[in-house]
Order: structure tokens, then sequence, then C-alpha cells
């Protein structure tokens, strides 16, 4: 079972949280902080997967963004990894280059429609995804500007972040 | 899914959020975020009728304040009118708001739940999704009770469309993760099953993971799934890699749903079907063959969906654990991994491995890899993957191979990281004592241990080592030498200070005849570690210096002088001081003797579960250590045997009020005695209304008339078990029972209602006794009267060896019958028991109370009830044992219970000719008088 699906930037700034366990708000600001630290301090070839506490993390990192997923024994190792890649993937087809902020933005797309749960709890097939998201290029522009606002308000991002890709969604 | 759009953005929130990304400071921004709620809040309360054009605009804005951090309280209204609107967006932004900002309140709560069940009920797919999203990402109980019984209707209703029964599947999960007690099991549940058929792969995927979920609380339920499962899984793994289109991922089908389909095959056991369990195997067995063929693309990706499957049906193999053909061919597969230049790939390998090599199957094939996993530990870069290194080492070492291993263990050992030397230190040990051939090899290795990783040694391990090297004798001598030398060390670690200071305390004597380590040598080289050393250690090392004035009487002066010395004797540590004092004393006025008493080697400890293997289980968790536990576990060096007595059961019953005295009246002991040749059931007869027949005598004392037979359980004393026991009646010592093997001496003491008893045994054959089991037992009622505690003993009694038991006794109400001894043995094999009656009798409690003869007859007229009087007068058999009656009149006053008892010596000018005996009971209860 997925635990949660973290991602986090370098600087430690999270953008985008989605837990699937009941976890305490201000517990995962700590949890969030500990496990970015812990990715960061690992080297290119130590492998993707650390135990951390009584669960493993698998951990993907694009340029200066991390990937986070809390698994508990019953996930396969590989197939997590592979996902988070999968998922990467089909947003950097509607993309033309995924960056940082591109991927927050359309990971909230994707979270926000109708797959929020399938996402999280059950990756789905890729064609899941797609199917919704179904975002056009021309509106990058917009996001990126709306996301850098949103980013400025830190605070509540990491816990709301879905709603508001959503709504842009439905701008265009 | 809905055409968006384009033409339906919403200027006026562009046109906000754009001011807000230009605004300066923090305080601009604010500033224009109040304007805007003021203008919302004007809108929302305005006579003009909002379209639902503005209210989406107005509740979007809404939403994006609070995303930046500010509070919203408005708008809820808003927002549920949303939700019954056509048009698909104005629909979503009303999910989306109530989604994020909604909690449990009451009064929206109903409202919300209306415009859910009006969407569900809609037979418009794109709003079922929505109002299905909605329930799973709120997932309240509110909502789960609301609508927990329409979802599974909805999710096998024919006609529903499959992206509506994957939302239902997603949803439904997700209710039952949150509140399983909500999602009702029924005749749908048969039909979930089905979905494993669909053709859609999406619909297939959501249903495996909702049945994995269900099966695990109802197996009985989804027992059919296992068929579905395995076709729908065989049908994939077969399909050419373009077969199923959007599914195929780099050129493998479907690998997540694969990976799934494995997974709810191992919520349960292998199929019975022998089709279905055929083409199971067919499935499994093409996987691993696909691993060994060309891949189809270059692509990392390929490559890690395909070990993805592979790893998952690696593990299905390793759960049915019964194809020996499988295992090996998965084994040999991880065992190509091992040395693949992907790290991920190795750190899965080691992993599975690990659990592969407690399979009896394939337990042989895993260490032919030894060598390689040697070398990961060597040079694995990441310390994750040394750590699985290192936890397959232990998996797969048995005796062939322990040396290898455990002396690779240490060299890796002494770069390890910090973060795991402690577990390393807790395996090495184990593996150390588990097959250890010979002990001497045991002892280096522990010694080494503590030298390299002295820090990481804890106590367990040190205590260990003790109590091996104390249990086997054989390697005593060995253990001496060889932690005088590694004393000899510049700095040596504490740990092994310690050790040191115990054996040589112990043992020391044994190398004592070298010159090297004579006793002196021996005491100068402990004591210059002293003042390096903690305080736990230095009371220890004063310990091993009292022991040395007993082993070595030539350095009773030096000693003495130590531990006169004010550093100890004026210490500011209480522990410390009070040995010193206390050292001193005892070896000053104490003789020879009475120092080889006190300061006798230590006896064997009882074996019982290696204190390691417990630690390193309450490390790791109990999961980790199962695979550590496995069958293959052999006996340890000091033999598994369990020897330890298992307390009584003490019961803490207090004495009933009620209960008549000596319990006789009411209901006389049930097997009255046949015929013990003696006076056995005499006091039965006298308290009892029936007249006794027979000439009444005079036993040997009263109180053996107490004396009735036990109950038949657990064994049934021997013959002689009365005759034994009648010897100890008036008497606290001496041999209890003997035979050609052993020999039981009992020494006892009494104070009021509490008793102690030293039973010796003593072997008298050369050969050990095994499994040596002394137990007590309480026949009949005696269980709520006396409590008898034993100690443990040795489970091993070596030939002509003696092993004391102690057992602490306390009377809490009059008792007939004594409690049974039962000792069971083997010796050479064969096993041997034998009951005894134990020598603890109700006189044993008495006290004796002196009394005049006319204070004693005054009593005696007091007593004015018929039945509170009778009075037998019997011939002495034996002339009266001045002894037992102290030839004197006297009170017995026993005083636990309250109850009174007196014997009587004798009253009369001719002593010896009648004795008697009465009770008297606070109650108001008639008397009993002989």
């Amino acid at each position: 079972m997925i635990k949660f699906f973290l991602m986090v930037n370098k600087q430690g700034q999270t953008r985008l949280s989605r837990y699937y366990e009941h976890v305490e708000i201000n517990k995962r600001t700590l949890l969030e902080a500990d496990v970015i630290k812990t990715c960061l301090s690992r080297s290119k070839e130590q492998c993707s997967f650390i135990e951390y506490k009584d669960f493993k993390l698998i951990y993907r990192q694009y340029a200066a963004l991390f990937i986070v997923v809390g698994i508990n024994e019953t996930e396969n190792e590989m197939a997590v990894y592979e996902f988070i890649h999968n998922f990467v993937e089909v947003l950097d087809m509607y993309f033309s280059r995924v960056s940082e902020l591109d991927v927050s933005f359309s990971v909230l797309c994707a979270c926000s429609h109708s797959t929020v749960q399938s996402i999280s709890y059950d990756y789905l097939s890729r064609t899941i995804i797609m199917n919704h998201v179904t975002l056009g290029k021309k509106l990058q522009t917009l996001w990126s500007s709306v996301f850098t606002c949103v980013s400025k308000g830190a605070g509540r991002l990491s816990t709301t972040e879905s709603s508001i890709i959503q709504m842009l969604y439905l701008q265009n | 899914m809905p055409a968006v759009s384009k033409g339906d953005g919403m200027r006026g929130l562009a046109v906000f959020i754009s001011d807000i990304r230009n605004c300066k400071s923090k305080e601009a921004e604010i500033k224009r975020i109040n304007k805007e709620l003021a203008n919302i809040r004007s809108k929302f309360k305005g006579d003009k009728a909002l379209d639902g054009y503005s209210k989406k605009k107005y509740v979007c804005k809404l939403l994006f304040i609070f995303l930046l951090g500010h509070d919203i309280d408005f708008g809820h209204m808003e927002a549920v009118n949303l939700l019954s609107s056509n048009k698909y967006t104005e629909k979503q932004i009303g999910y989306l708001f109530i989604s994020v900002l909604v909690n449990s309140t009451s009064e929206l709560i109903r409202l919300i739940n209306n415009g859910v069940k009006n969407d569900l009920t809609s037979r418009n797919p794109t709003f079922m999704c929505l109002a299905l999203h909605c329930i799973a990402n709120v997932g309240s109980r509110e909502m789960g009770e609301a609508f927990a019984a329409d979802i599974p209707r909805i999710l096998v209703a024919g006609d529903s469309m499959d992206s509506v029964k994957q939302s239902a599947a997603l949803c439904l999960l997700r209710l039952y993760k949150a509140s399983p007690d909500l999602v009702p099991m029924g005749e749908w549940t048969a039909r979930v099953v089905h979905l494993l058929n669909d053709q859609h792969m999406g619909v297939v995927t959501a249903a495996v993971s909702l049945i994995t979920c269900l099966c695990k609380k109802n197996p009985e339920d989804f027992k059919t799934c296992v068929s579905l499962a395995v076709s729908r899984l065989s049908r994939i793994v077969s399909s050419a890699s373009t077969d199923l289109q959007d599914y195929t991922y780099y050129f493998v089908p479907a690998p997540w749903l694969s990976v799934k389909l494995l997974r709810l095959l191992q919520c349960y056991a292998p199929p019975e079907d022998a089709a279905v369990k055929g083409r199971l195997v067919e499935c499994l067995e093409t996987v691993l063959n696909k691993a060994q063929e060309p891949p189809k693309s270059k692509k990392v990706q390929h490559s890690n969906a395909k070990n993805a499957v592979l790893f998952e049906t690696i593990s299905l193999i390793i759960h049915y654990d019964s194809e020996p053909n499988l295992l090996v061919r998965a084994c040999n597969q991880l065992g190509q991994f091992l040395q693949h230049r992907e790290t991920n790939l190795r750190y899965l390998a080691l992993e599975s491995m690990c659990t592969l090599a407690s399979s009896e199957f394939s337990h042989e094939a895993v260490k032919t890899h030894i060598d390689t996993v040697i070398n990961a530990l060597k040079t694995e870069r990441d310390v994750s993957v040394r750590q699985r290194a290192a936890d397959l080492l232990y998996a797969m070492c048995d005796r062939s191979n322990a040396k290898q291993i455990v002396s690779e263990m240490l060299r890796y050992l002494e770069t390890a990281d910090y973060a795991i030397r402690e577990e390393i230190v807790l395996k090495v040990a184990i593996l150390a004592e588990k097959y250890a051939v010979d002990y001497s090899w045991y002892v280096d290795t522990i010694l080494n241990l503590i030298r390299i990783a002295g820090d990481y040694v804890s106590e367990e391990v040190w205590y260990r080592v003790l109590q091996i090297v104390t249990n086997r004798d054989d390697v005593q001598g060995y253990a001496a030498k060889t932690v005088f030398e590694a004393l000899q060390a510049p700095a040596c670690h504490e740990n092994m200070v310690k050790v040191g200071g115990y054996i040589l305390g112990e043992f020391g004597n044994l190398i004592a005849g070298d010159p090297r380590s004579s006793p002196p040598v021996q005491f100068s080289l402990l004591h210059s570690k002293f003042h390096l050393c903690s305080v736990a250690t230095r009371a220890l090392l004063l310990s091993t210096y009292i022991k040395f004035i007993n082993l070595f009487p030539e350095t009773k002066a030096t000693i003495q002088a130590v531990l006169r010395a004010g550093s100890q004797l004026r210490n500011a540590d209480v522990e410390l001081q009070q040995r010193a004092v206390e050292y001193l004393t005892l070896s000053s006025i104490a003789s020879t003797d009475v120092l080889a008493t006190v300061l006798e080697e230590m006896p064997p400890f009882p074996e019982r579960e290696s204190s390691i293997l417990a630690k390193l289980k309450r490390k790791k968790g109990p999961g980790a250590a199962s695979t550590l536990d496995d069958g293959r576990r052999e006996p340890g060096p000091g033999g598994d045997v369990n020897g330890g007595v298992e307390p009584a059961p003490s019961t803490g019953s207090t004495p009933s009020p009620s209960a008549d005295l000596l319990g006789l009246r009411a209901a006389p002991p049930p097997a009255a005695p046949p015929a013990p040749p003696s006076a056995g059931s005499l006091l039965v007869d006298v308290f009892s209304d029936s007249p006794t027949g027979g000439p009444p005598s005079l036993g040997p004392s009263p109180e053996e008339a107490f004396l009735s037979p036990a109950a038949e359980d657990p064994g049934i004393p021997i013959p002689e078990a009365d005759e034994l026991l009648h010897k100890f009646v008036c008497k606290n010592s001496g041999v209890l029972f003997e035979n050609a093997l052993l020999q039981i001496g009992v020494k006892s003491e009494f104070r009021q209602n509490l008793g102690r008893m030293y039973l010796f045994y003593g072997n008298k054959t050369s050969v050990q006794f095994q499994n040596f089991c002394p137990t007590v037992t309480h026949p009949g009622d005696l269980q709520s009267q006396l409590v008898v505690q034993t100690k443990r003993v040795p489970g091993q009694v070596d030939g002509g060896a003696q092993v004391q038991q102690v057992l602490n006794i306390e009377c809490l109400r009059d008792f007939l019958t004594p409690p049974l001894l039962t000792v069971r043995f083997r010796y050479g094999g064969a096993p041997q028991a034998l009951t005894l009656k134990l020598p603890v009798t109700i006189n044993k409690f008495f006290q004796p109370t002196e009394m005049a003869a006319q204070a004693f007859f005054q009593r005696w007229k007091q007593l004015s009830l018929p039945q509170q009087e009778a009075q037998k007068i019997f011939q002495a058999n034996h002339p009266m044992d001045s002894e037992v009656t102290k030839a004197k009149p006297c009170w017995t006053t026993w005083t636990q219970t309250q109850r009174t008892m007196w014997v009587l010596g004798s009253c009369r000018p001719k002593p010896c000719r009648w004795a008697a005996c009465c009770g008297s009971s606070p109650t108001p209860r008639p008397r009993c008088t002989a």
C-alpha cells in the first residue's frame, strides 16, 4: 500500500503531497523535511529504496525535483519505482519540457481530476492518467504565473494543492 | 470525458491572479485580497441572483484565496448550489470547493449529500464519476454512512460505464479503508470477482486493488478470484507485446496489472484445482523464461517494468514454497542480478534471496552464491545494500559455512558503518553460538568481537559468553587463557575487562600453574585496568578480587590492601564502598571453609532461549526475526534443554471463614486410607461422628493422624511414600528417599505459618541426568490451603553431583494431605519418574504454648455443648516421646487462621498415658476435642 506521494524540490519545499493514511498536519511537515533530507544525502550510486522507520521510501530525482513515495511491505518496489517514471512521462507528453513547476502543476491536475484516488492508492495504467490530463500547452504560461504566485503563500500549498490546479484546469 | 470548452476561461479570475502576482509586498497582497473578499461578499449578499458562471467565478476566487493561506468563512452555500448545476465545469468547481473546504458541519452535509445523491442516480456517467470522486476525496464517515450501500450496486450494475465502474471500485476501496464496518458484504461480492474478466483493463486494475483489500478479511468469500486471476494473468503474460495497446509499457504488457494479480494470488494458498495450478505454473515459467530472452528494448524502462513483474513472480514462488524446480530457477535468476550493474537490482536480489534461503528447497542453491555475497559485503558502496548482504549471509549460514561467514562478518565489522554495527555484532554472536563445533572457536570469536567493536557489544552478548563458559567446563581453561592474553593488550575495551574479570575470578585457577599467568600476575593485570573503568566494572572487579582470595590465598594480603585503601573504603559510590567494606570484613573474619562456601564457583546457568536472539528479535521486529529463526535452527551448544522448573502455581485465595474446622465434619476425606498399618486414619475417626471400630491406638504422635492419602495425581506416590513421610513428622532433616540412582535429602525450617525447605538431589550414578525436573503438585483442595514456591533447578545433574532446590512454603489454612513431589529425569535415555510425599504436615506450623494443667482443665470445662467434646482414650503404641510433646502440657496455637489447636502431652501425674488435642474456632461452631 502506498502511504504517501511527495514531490519536494532540492530546497526542501514541498510541491505536492498526498497522504493515504492519516498523518497529522504538523507531523507531515516534519516527515517531509526529514524525507527530503534523507533523499538529498544519497549519492547516485546508492539504490533508490530507503528503509525508513517501518516502511520504505522509493524515490527518483528529476533535475531539482524529487518524487518520493512511501510504501509498506505489500508493495513491489520496482513497480512503484517505474510508476513514478511513467507518471512523469505522461506529463512530459503534454508539455514540451517538464520543469519542476510544470510537473507540480500537471500532477496536481491529474490528481485533481477523477484519478485522485487512483494515482494514489493504485497507480493505474497510464491511459487513465492520460485520459484525464487533457491540458493544452497554451495554458502553460498562465499556470506558471499562477504557480509562482501560489508558491509564495507556501503555507497551505501542500495540503490543498490539487484544488488550485483543478481550478486552473477548468479555465481552459 | 467532457470536452473542455476553450471559451469558458474566467477572465476575472485571471486578472485577480495576475494582480496578486504583481503585488510587491505581503501587505499589498493582503490589501488586494481583502478588497476581493469584500467584493465577493457583496455579490453573494446582493439582491440580484447570480448566474452559474459568476457563482463559479467567485467560488474559484475564494478557493484561490484559501490556497494562498487565508481563511474563508463564507461561500459554502454558493458552492453547494453549484452542485445542482447542469454544467460540468460549474458542478466540478462546486465539488472541488467542497472537497477542500467543507468539514462535516451538519446542515451543509445534508445538502451536499443530496447533491451527491442526485448525481449518483443521474445516469450521466460524468456526473456519477464526479460524485464518486467527491465521496472518495472527502471520505468522511458521514458520507460513508450515506452512500456505502449504493456504491456496490453501481459497481456491479450491468449498465454502468467502464469509467464509472472504475471510479466506484476505487471509491469503495477508499471507504473500506477508512471505515471497514460501513461497507456491507453481500451478494455483490461474487459479482465483483467477475470484474476480473472485464474487457476494460482499467476496470480490472481497479477491481484487483479492491479485491486484494477485501479478501484479506474474508478470504472465503473471494476464493473464486484465484482461478479468474490466473486466467487473466495467463492472458497478459502470453500476449504479444503490442496486444494491449495503451496498457503496454515499453513492450511489457500491463506490468502493473500483472504485479497486482500476482500480489492478489499471494493472499491464497496454491490453487487446488490441477488445471488452474498447471496454468499458473506455466505463467510463472513464462515470466522466468522471458527474463532470459534478449530485451525487446534497450531502454531502462523496459527492463525495469519486466523486472518488477519478475520480482513479484519470485515472491509468489517463495510464498507457495512448494515447487522446488521454480525455487531453484528463481534463485539462479536472482544470482544473475547479484552482479548486475544496477544497484536497485542488486538490492532487490539480495532481499529476495534472503527469503529464499529459508526454504528447504532452495537453501542449497542460495549457498552457491556465497562468494558473490561476501564480495558484495566488501565492495558495495551503498550501506543499505551491504546490510542486505549481511542479512543474506546470516540467513544462508549453516554448519558447513559458519566459520567462513563469521570470519567474513568479523572482517566487515572493522569497517562497517556505525549504524549497522550493533546488528552485525548480534548476528555474529548468534551464528558463533549456534554453529559452534568447538568452544574455543566460539570464545575466540566473541573476544574478537569485543576487541573489534567493543562499544557495540551489548550486555546480552557478553553475558551470554559468560553463561556458556560457566556451563561448559571443557572450555573454561581455554577461556581463562584467552582472556588473560587479550587483557594484556595495552588498550582493551571495558567489555573485555568485564569478561576477563569474571572469567579469571571463576576459573583463574585453571591457568595459575603457568608462571606467566601466576595469581599475582593475574591480579596485577586486572588491577591495572581498574582505575580506567566505570563503576559497574569496578564493582565486578571487586567481586573478582574477593574470589581471588578464595582461589589463591597467597594474594590475600595484596588484595586486602587494595580493599582497605581509602579510595575503596571511602569511595563516593555506595555500591563500591559497600562491596569494599563487606569483602574486606569477609576476608578477614571468615575461615577458609566459609570463604570456600561463600565464594564457590558459580553454578551452571539454566538454559533458556539465547538472550541475544531475543534482542535481535526486539530490534528487528517480529517480521524480520522470522527469517532468522527458521526451521533449520539447531540446538544451541548448551543443548536446547529447557530444564527449568515452572514455579508452582501460587494461589492467593484466602481461607474461607466458614470452612469447617479441619474440613472434617462436613466431608471426611473421600478416600479413606485402606490400611496404612499405623494410625493412618485415626484422627479422622476421632473427629467424625461415627464410632470407630477397633481399639484406638496412640500413634507415634497425634499429628501423624492427619495424614491421609493424597489424590493420585499426577503420579502415584511410591508405596513407601507414607512410611518415608512418617519419619519426618517430627523431624526436619534427613534423607527423604534413596534408591540406586538418586538420593533426596531434605532440610527444613518452619516459623509460624511460613516454612522453607531445602531439597538436595544427589545423582548417585556416574552418568548425567537429563531433563531433570522436580515439580510440586497440590492434590485436591491443597491449592487453596498451602502455597509452595519452588526455585528452578538446572536441567542436568552431572554424575556424582548434587543440586539443591529451595521451596518456600506458606500455610494458608489447615490441610490434611501433604503436597506431592514428582521428580522426572532421563537416565541413560530412559525416562524416570518418582512421586513422593513432601514432608510438610500441619504440625510443622504448630506453635507450642505453655499452659498449666489447671488452666487447661478450666478451658476444658467451659466446653459445654455435647458435640463440642469428643474424647478418646487409647493405648499408646509407643512410649511417649518427650521430644515430641516436650513432656509438658502445652498449647499449640496455630495462628494463621485464628483457630486454636491444643496439644496436650501429659496432664496427668502419670506421663505418657494419653494425649489430648483440642481445637477451637473463633466462630460459634462446635469445638472438637480429643
